[in-house]
């Protein structure tokens, strides 16, 4: 097409749209202020040991019983008649603070809340009810301390994030060492994995087993399934929303450890005292350190590691300005010289201005760019064979928050994301000859989206948060668009023809509004019913057909050929808290109707395959389930109990004869038992049970010769019609907190001693995972006996056939 | 681009290292699959030689069944036609320990033809079973060279395969090695090609790649010895033989954290009437280039 036409023009416009009406929402603002001569109250919420902003603390009025929360920088904002009043500052761990103020003009007011620090001092310090699960109108939602995650009994004793998320309700996976994790019937794809606010595509280092994420620089966990506010989008199933720390605004502080696997150290500290700081936190695997004498001179100069570095920085420009810069760069690598070598990991940038553009309206800017990439290679760099994968994505947002008044906050906001996809790019290198590269074509996607968001509280007894989200995604030149023709499913579509675009210009578009609520029905102090609904779209597919995801699957947008997901999710819930609040409890059910789900014709190529659209199916899934959780967050016993009792399924043409199949992640009962308990100040314990329901498997009926082979036969083409064994599995671990050792006294510039002493905190854990060394069934798959080829046998494969026992030594400064 | 061994390979490796460091375990169990009785099966690869030609008709077994015996159908027509209708007529042979096999001699020239289109058709009193195959060329083998390779368990030789795949169309090969006259047919052995790599790749023209050429066709853990005779047959073939047989390697190592859901090889083998049961098995014809060596010192 002719870069002049009209149609062409328009189509470049098209993707801009959404930006401009984005500029229209900015004239709203005005027109939506509440008049009247009121008075605001704001500031933030931070830690008074390390400055670091408090997200999701409370502020209570205590004369007008309302309230309201900090967001996810800390910041909050109270939209009140002049007047004196008691506001009562609390967070979960921390001392409640109140503060009583006359009123009377704007007042910015920063506080910092005290740490409670030892579990005994808690239960004695806590007067207010905390009883947030039971009034927030979330729900779906469930929110872990970097404090409760690290008490949990860990794989070789490395604290892991999403091994942790696991444990929570509405939560699988397919097993032991698989990437990712499936929330309410949804893929490993459809979970937006957030550190601080930038995707990552690939959550895990050695596939499944660690976490991409160093607990040394994580502030916060939240994860939500369901009731998702309209400020998230772009997957279907859930949000797993990371904060990292800030930094330590006080002093310099170090935290580190010593295990099994990673050895991790960070450092923060202020840049400028009370202003600004910064965080540098970096692990690394050191398996092949220890390996090294086992490996013969073959493979002696082979690598393998995984590493990763997490950094951040905030400077506070003006009192109403704040930038934060973080980054993430990880990555696994594998290789023999002269053989193969195999590495990928992710990489991440944010930038983030947070301002306070009036007392009742903050505003947070975030552009952040986002990586994951692979390289494979066979043979040595002269002569072999080479391949590249990635996608990469720029994105910018602006979200506001508007306190309109104590009872009304409305969020809006936009984003924009640029997607350039490489498919996979090869290169044969031979000796003396020029490389052979081929490359499929790059792709390119451009996402958009507005969204309005209010939280309000109608009545003392009712509060909603409703809003609307509009999602955009264009699949864009420059490319080549492929046309198949219809064809029987699960058969090879071929190929009607092509279409070349130019660059920017328009292939396909998608919009979907996505209406999303949430609603809180209050019983009493202590119970409340919830509802919720929301749309959610997805225009990323992660094209993976093997049970457990592997680094090498290649992200692909929606297409011509491709539409993007959508998932349509009902809950309902039940909350109540029992013994003044130290107990919650939840029940919620949920059904989730999800549409446009990618799979495979049989015996697909998904990778490096130009054509690959032919060989994708496209159907239907739905999931529903009940999800129990009963939860003590305070006493020398916390942890939780969680119950889930869910079926997911997926129905496309063509495979299990059209008819519904449960997905290879369904695990019918589902439970978690998680405790820790504080025997005294010196020694902790922790454990775990699982339960989980075996998970689904195809298995063949009959065998025929071929060619001297004895090649399978599923006769029924049934698919998942069986079950494999439950899985359970118990972890222990005990900590050991050692006597902190007073550090000498720092030295000033002046050549003074500085007053403050360093400490030198450090404790001991002890860990066993799989106690009972169970040999959990990660799958069952048939092959040929060794020395009969023509006979078979069924083959139990556990990932862990035995108790792994590790030790962990933690420090901080 | 699984279809393409060496990617196996590289999973393999990979979880030769996962099953090292966490201590991972296989063992064999019990499972209780009902089967849903026997199909019809034919193994027909035909090569364009002056050879006698065999096509096996027989039937499946159920899956753990473990006699190694795969019951023989007699009495069948066996016929292949070409586009142009010439017919060759496949004879229940009796003179052999295997029942079920059916022979067409050819004499001193094949009579067949590459680019002709071949129908094989198997008829039993109820039913017909059609195939249809174009014969496709192949690429003759340049050379076959060796070296010696030892670690602390193991000596021996290892293959190195010297081919060029014919330009200017997308050809597809099963390269077979045979050991002292006998094919090496470990799942992990099936040596498929599009051009001289896998479906992704640009390889047209280009000589066949270290995985194709080195990796698979080689046993590492029993590599030849001084005097083995190794021959290298390479075999025009179709893509849905090469699908087939991707998809035959790609189920006998169907394992561990990176399994696919098991699916059935697509066979190209139909019955004329519905009524039938599903036949297995596939029909392939395609010309053949072989080379043969001795290893010596």
């Amino acid at each position: 097409m002719n870069w002049l036409s009209l149609n062409n023009l328009m189509n470049r416009l098209d993707i801009f749209r959404p930006l401009l009406l984005l500029g229209c929402f900015f004239f709203l603002i005005p027109f939506t202020s509440t008049g009247q001569n009121k008075v605001t109250l704001s500031g933030y919420i931070k830690d008074a040991d390390n400055g670091e902003g408090l997200i999701g603390a409370s502020v209570y009025v205590v004369e007008l019983a309302t309230g309201a929360s900090s967001n996810l920088y800390g910041y909050y904002s109270l939209n009140l008649n002049p007047g004196k009043y008691s506001f009562r500052y609390s967070y979960i761990g921390y001392m409640d603070t109140t503060i009583i103020i006359n009123l009377g003009n704007a007042l910015v007011l920063d506080v910092f809340l005290i740490p409670t620090g030892k579990w005994l001092k808690e239960a004695e310090v806590r007067s207010v009810k905390k009883n947030e699960n039971v009034s927030s109108v979330e729900m779906g939602t469930v929110k872990l301390s970097m404090s409760t995650i690290e008490k949990i009994p860990a794989l070789l004793g490395e604290v892991d994030l999403v091994r942790s998320v696991q444990l929570l309700p509405g939560v699988t996976t397919v097993g032991e060492g698989a990437t990712g994790f499936n929330v309410r019937g949804g893929g490993i794809d459809q979970n937006l994995i957030l550190l601080d606010e930038a995707p990552v595509f690939n959550s895990s280092h050695l596939f499944g087993f660690f976490s991409v994420f160093n607990p040394d620089a994580v502030k916060d966990v939240k994860l939500t399934k369901g009731g998702i506010p309209s400020v998230y989008g772009g997957r279907l199933s859930s949000i797993l929303d990371v904060r990292m720390k800030e930094g330590n605004t006080k002093r310099i502080q170090g935290t580190g450890g010593v295990g099994a696997i990673f050895s991790r150290f960070a450092l923060e500290g202020p840049i400028v005292k009370d202003k600004s700081s910064f965080i540098v936190a970096g692990r690394r695997s050191y398996v092949d350190v220890l390996a090294k004498p086992f490996l013969n001179d073959d493979i002696g100069g082979s690598r393998f590691y995984f590493y990763d570095l997490t950094a951040k920085a905030n400077v506070s420009l003006n009192k109403n300005n704040k930038l934060y810069v973080s980054g993430y760069f990880g990555r696994d690598v594998f290789s023999v010289p002269d053989f193969f070598g195999f590495d990928w990991g992710n990489q991440t940038v944010t930038l983030r201005l947070n301002s306070i553009v009036n007392r009742r309206l903050f505003s947070n800017t975030t552009a952040y760019f986002s990586k994951y990439d692979y390289q494979l290679r066979f043979g040595g760099d002269e002569d072999g064979f080479q391949w590249k994968s990635n996608i990469i994505n720029y994105s910018i947002k602006q979200e506001f928050n508007y306190y309109i008044k104590p009872k009304l906050t409305l969020n809006f906001g936009g984003q924009s994301t640029f997607y350039t996809f490489i498919p996979g790019s090869t290169a044969i290198k031979q000796a003396n000859l020029p490389d052979i590269v081929n490359s499929l074509d790059d792709k390119f996607g451009l996402e958009s989206a507005l969204y309005v968001d209010l939280e309000q509280e109608v009545t003392s007894k009712l509060k909603l948060r409703y809003g609307l989200r509009y999602s955009r995604f264009v699949y864009m030149g420059k490319g080549t668009a492929y046309y198949f023709n219809d064809t029987t499913p699960n058969v090879r579509k071929t190929l009607a023809g092509t279409e070349s675009y130019d660059r920017f210009e328009a292939i396909e578009r998608f919009q979907y509004p996505e209406p999303r609520i949430s609603l809180n029905y209050t019983i009493n102090s202590f119970s409340s019913l919830k509802a919720s609904y929301n749309r959610m779209s997805q225009f990323l597919h992660l094209i993976s057909n093997t049970t457990a995801s592997v680094p090498l699957d290649v992200w692909t947008p929606s297409t011509n050929n491709i539409p993007g997901q959508l998932a349509d999710q009902f809950a309902l819930g039940y909350f109540r808290n029992l013994s003044d609040n130290r107990y919650e409890t939840s029940v919620e059910v949920f059904y989730k109707d999800f549409k446009n789900q990618v799979d495979y014709i049989d015996g697909a190529d998904l990778l490096l395959n130009e054509f690959l659209e032919a060989d994708l199916l496209v159907g239907k899934g739905r999931s529903y389930g009940a999800e129990f959780f009963v939860r003590k967050t305070e006493g020398a016993l916390t942890g939780w109990v969680s119950y889930t009792l869910s079926r997911s399924e997926r129905q496309v043409d063509g495979i299990n004869n059209g008819e519904w199949f449960p997905v290879r992640f369904d695990r019918t009962h589902n439970l978690n038992v998680v405790g820790m308990y504080n025997i005294n100040e010196k020694w902790s314990f922790s454990g775990n049970f699982l339960f989980y329901t075996g998970t689904p498997a195809t298995f063949y009926s009959e065998k025929h010769l071929f060619q001297g082979i004895a090649v399978p036969n599923n006769q029924s083409d049934s698919r998942n019609n069986f079950r494999i064994p439950p899985y359970h599995r118990m972890d222990l671990s005990l900590t050991y907190e050692k006597n902190p050792r007073q550090l000498g006294k720092k030295r000033k510039k002046d050549g003074t001693l500085s007053d403050k002493k360093r400490t030198w905190e450090s404790n001991w854990v002890f860990s066993v995972y799989n106690v009972y060394a169970r040999r959990n069934p990660f799958s069952i798959y048939f092959q040929p006996n060794a020395g009969n080829s023509l006979a078979n046998e069924a083959v139990r494969f556990a990932v862990l056939g035995a108790a792994v026992p590790a030790v962990t030594y933690n420090f901080k400064f | 681009m699984k279809p393409i061994p060496f990617f196996r390979f590289t999973f393999i490796m990979w979880v030769v290292v996962v099953l090292a460091l966490f201590s991972s375990c296989e063992d064999v169990i019990d499972v209780d699959v009902d089967s849903l009785g026997p199909q019809f099966a034919i193994d027909a690869v035909i090569t364009h030689e002056a050879k006698p030609q065999f096509i096996r008709v027989s039937k499946s077994i159920p899956y753990f069944d473990n006699s190694g015996r795969f019951p023989g159908v007699a009495g069948m027509d066996v016929v292949m036609t070409d586009n142009l209708g010439n017919r060759y007529v496949f004879d229940y042979y009796a003179d052999t320990t295997e029942d079920g096999i059916y022979r067409f001699d050819p004499g001193s020239a094949s009579p067949f033809e590459i680019g002709r289109v071949y129908t094989l058709d198997v008829r039993d009193q109820q039913d017909t079973f059609r195939a249809i195959c174009d014969l496709n060329r192949a690429t003759p083998v340049d050379s076959i060279t060796y070296t010696f390779f030892e670690n602390d368990t193991i000596s021996g030789y290892v293959i190195f395969i010297h081919a060029v795949d014919l330009p200017g169309a997308t050809d597809h090969y099963w390269i077979r090695t045979f050991r002292n006259n006998r094919l090496m047919l470990k799942p992990n052995q099936i040596n498929v090609t599009v051009n001289a790599s896998g479906p992704g790749a640009n390889s047209d023209g280009i000589p066949l790649i270290f995985p194709v050429a080195f990796l698979v066709p080689n046993d590492f853990a029993n590599p030849f010895q001084l005097n083995d005779t190794v021959r290298v047959e390479i075999m025009g073939i179709t893509r849905a033989f090469h699908d087939y047989m991707a998809e035959v390697s790609r189920q006998s190592q169907n394992a561990g954290l990176f399994a696919t859901p098991p699916v059935n090889p697509r066979s190209n083998i139909k019955a004329v009437s519905k009524n039938t049961k599903k036949p297995l098995g596939f029909f392939v014809i395609g010309d053949i280039q072989s080379l043969e060596i001795v290893i010596q010192e």
